[in-house]
């Protein structure tokens, strides 16, 4: 999948370029390039990292290609200088907006599609169809990268299937970009290994740091009294203690619920009977998996509202639940006051 | 010490193993694979891993379990506690199970008994004992060949949407009797097992049973002139699930469609998009995208720790095999998997609907001593309705 790209595109896409040719940009001094140019580039640069804390999106600059693709580069080294993580994150949320921002004008579908497979490596096939099924992939390979959207848009159900193919229209593949470009940026500045970046942007990068703090983490500042369980939980328990036996699905929401909000295994057992015939009974070992594979290769979170509805076990109030996509945030957003109204 | 009835069932199982070992299906990938048993009168055990075909099949028959299970994923670490095992890949397997179906037959064999005051109902248990309220409730459910003749046809959707829409190969797609209830089928292909996720797996199984589709999918969109829907609107040749949709429509009743009969699906949709408000509209597409998709069981599919049953063991419930099937259409699940003895057994039947094994009808029993051959002496004591008399 290697491309030959105009060096105007590569600015607007400076991430396709040969890692090896970047390598040399991080250590980039004012000998190389001279002073105008050097500062050019070493202004963008920054700009890049103070747009990616202020808006939390890089805005294009194509006045001068050279410096854009330069200082994609040395901006990854400022960040990567700082050490702080949840910076790391968001720097690849910006520029991957940046990116999204201009391939939503771009028209040259090939170089769209140049840039997914670059960015994915997965095989895309153009179709020359209508707009709206004008790129396939396998189905798998969008599954593994759709299922992160919530739209129901981007269900398989309401997507063209055929023979093993998912096909999408422009905006679909853009929107897919966006997350591939991210996760790849982010990646590689997780691997990026820098020995010393210059003086002058060092002491740029300490001062970063210092006024940009980690967050602290969610799993700190949760604590969630019962009262605030999201319905469908609350169902969930009620049926436990009025004898019922809730459905495996419901088992599995309520277990994976009260496991991220900071419950432990012997927590969430002790709210089962004791009796356990293994194929409907969430047994430890049952809770002890869902719990023990947190944050591992397999997660298990929390199903999603669109889930639990499919399940007939969504109980939603018009306090929380209208403003939420997954029960883990009920009662974490404000509260809804005045009645929507609704189009019908 | 087992009592008389358990260890009869054991006794027959432990011979079927002994003499027919060479029926039991070694899975691939032995050593990446966790295994567990459920032996007679003991609870599910689980964690174990072998290392040979040798070493699983001696243990299967010396241990002659009611269930024996393997895991549908393989791990590094399989003989290890959940999470030190580490999920590599995992089949893809899908499970119809008859009871899941409704079938109008249900209510014919299906039986509940309350734990405290042993009344007996019809079909379904009710959340309460409607004599005493207790909530502790046994379920008999039953499968005749009815209900299974409907898990077959599911089976049969199955095939087709896995070959047409998700273009995997037939000779990579096999079927099994499930031993009891209904049926099994999993997914050969490397390339599918190593790419999908638990997410993605929950997404298919979605599609698979029609959950979620938008109006919008079926070109039903309520700003678009009368020609433009027609332009839209799915025929029943298109792929995927806008021709499914069309088809089902074309070939079932729908009282929605009354004014529109013997029109094509386009004409149909284009009567209730006049005819339904939006959310009712919506409602409706979703009732007939659930019958036009297929009644799987999601938790088997989405589960990626699921233990499934292995192939040419028994079923403790039945004493039929899970058995691999080579001709779907002609396979008969009440002759086929059916492989103990025929030798006689005298037993004790609490209560039994009628059933037929290898051709030859029995029951149906009420609180009676009846000798039976071994099969049906079997079925009917896995199921607990018979004891050895
Ligand atoms: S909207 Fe979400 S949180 Fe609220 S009850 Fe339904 S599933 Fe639960
Ligand atoms: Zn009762
Ligand atoms: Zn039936």
């Amino acid at each position: 999948m290697n491309i030959q790209l105009a060096e105007a595109d590569l600015a607007k896409y400076p991430f396709l370029s040969q890692a090896g040719e970047q390598a040399k940009v991080y250590d980039l001094d004012i000998t190389e390039l001279g002073p105008d140019q050097y500062s050019l580039v070493a202004e963008r640069a920054k700009e890049r990292v103070v747009d990616t804390i202020r808006k939390r999106k890089v805005e294009a600059n194509l006045d001068n290609p050279g410096v854009e693709l330069l200082s994609f580069p040395l901006a990854m080294a400022i960040v990567k200088a700082t050490k702080l993580e949840h910076l790391a994150f968001y720097f690849a949320l910006a520029e991957a907006l940046r990116v999204e921002s201009l391939l939503v004008k771009e028209d040259n579908a090939n170089l769209i599609a140049d840039v997914f497979q670059n960015v994915a490596k997965v095989k895309l096939i153009k179709t020359y169809d209508d707009e709206k099924t004008s790129f396939a992939i396998n189905f798998a390979e969008y599954l593994k990268r759709a299922t992160q959207f919530h739209e129901p848009e981007w269900n398989l159900i309401n997507r063209p299937v055929s023979n093993g193919l998912v096909y999408l229209a422009k905006h679909h593949l853009v929107r897919l970009i966006r997350a591939e470009t991210q996760r790849m940026i982010y990646q590689r500045l997780k691997s990026l290994t820098i020995t010393k970046i210059p003086p002058q942007l060092e002491a740029f990068a300490q001062e970063i740091a210092l006024k940009n703090p980690p967050p602290p983490k969610v799993e700190d500042i949760i604590s969630i009294s019962p009262e605030r369980y999201p319905p469908c939980v609350k169902h969930a328990l009620d049926m436990l203690k009025n004898g019922q036996d809730p459905p495996h699905f419901a088992r599995f929401l309520m277990t994976t619920y009260l496991l991220n909000i900071g419950k432990s295994v012997d927590d969430v057992i002790t709210l089962f009977p004791r009796a356990a015939d293994f194929n409907e009974r969430i047994t430890r070992y049952q809770v002890e998996h869902l719990a023990g594979l947190k944050g591992g290769k397999v997660k298990y979170s929390v199903p999603s509202c669109k889930t639990v509805v499919s399940h007939s076990f969504c109980f939603r109030d018009n306090i929380y639940c209208p403003r939420i996509t997954n029960p883990i945030w009920y009662g974490r957003t404000s509260p809804v006051v005045k009645k929507v109204k609704k189009n019908a | 010490m087992l009592d008389p009835t358990t260890s009869a069932l054991r006794q027959a199982f432990k011979e079927h193993y002994f003499r027919h070992s060479d029926r039991i299906e070694i899975p691939s990938r032995i050593q990446e694979r966790e295994f567990g048993y459920w032996p007679f009168g003991g609870t599910m055990i689980r964690h174990l891993s072998f290392k040979t075909s040798g070493e699983l099949i001696v243990a299967i028959a010396r241990k002659a379990p009611k269930g024996v299970y393997y895991s549908c994923g393989y791990y590094h670490e399989p003989a290890q506690p959940m999470a030190e095992k580490g999920w590599k890949s995992g089949d893809l397997v899908f499970d119809i199970d008859a009871d899941d179906l409704e079938s109008s037959c249900k209510d014919e064999h299906d039986r509940w008994t309350c734990r405290k005051c042993q009344h007996v109902g019809k079909g379904n248990r009710p959340g309460k004992c409607p004599k005493c309220g207790n909530t502790r409730i046994i379920q008999l459910n039953w499968a005749c060949y009815n209900c299974l003749g409907a898990a077959k046809e599911e089976i049969f959707k199955l095939l087709d949407i896995l070959e047409k829409d998700f273009g995997v190969e037939r000779k990579r797609l096999q079927t099994y009797f499930s031993g009891n209830m209904g049926y099994h089928l999993s997914v050969n292909d490397p390339e599918i097992m190593e790419t999908l996720d638990q997410e993605s797996r929950v997404e298919m199984a979605d599609y698979i049973a029609g959950i979620g589709i938008l109006p919008s999918t079926l070109g039903i969109d309520s700003h678009l002139s009368y020609q433009e829907l027609g332009m839209k609107l799915p025929s029943e040749s298109d792929s995927g699930w806008r021709g499914r949709v069309a088809r089902y429509i074309v070939n079932h009743e729908f009282k929605e469609f009354d004014e529109a009969k013997n029109l094509d699906a386009k004409s149909k949709l284009l009567l209730i998009h006049r005819t339904k408000r939006h959310d009712s509209l919506k409602k409706f597409l979703e009732k007939i995208s659930r019958a036009a998709g297929v009644a799987i069981d999601p938790s088997v599919t989405t589960d990626i720790h699921r233990i499934f049953r292995m192939p040419g063991t028994l079923h403790g419930e039945s004493g039929l095999e899970k058995m691999k099937i080579e001709n779907l259409e002609e396979f008969d699940p009440f002759v086929d998997p059916v492989v103990l003895k025929d030798e006689e057994i005298k037993v004790f039947v609490k209560h039994s609907p009628p059933f037929t094994l290898r051709g030859v009808k029995y029951g149906p029993y009420s609180k009676q001593e009846v000798v039976l051959p071994e099969t049906a002496a079997v079925y009917l004591m896995g199921k607990g309705l018979a004891q050895i008399a």
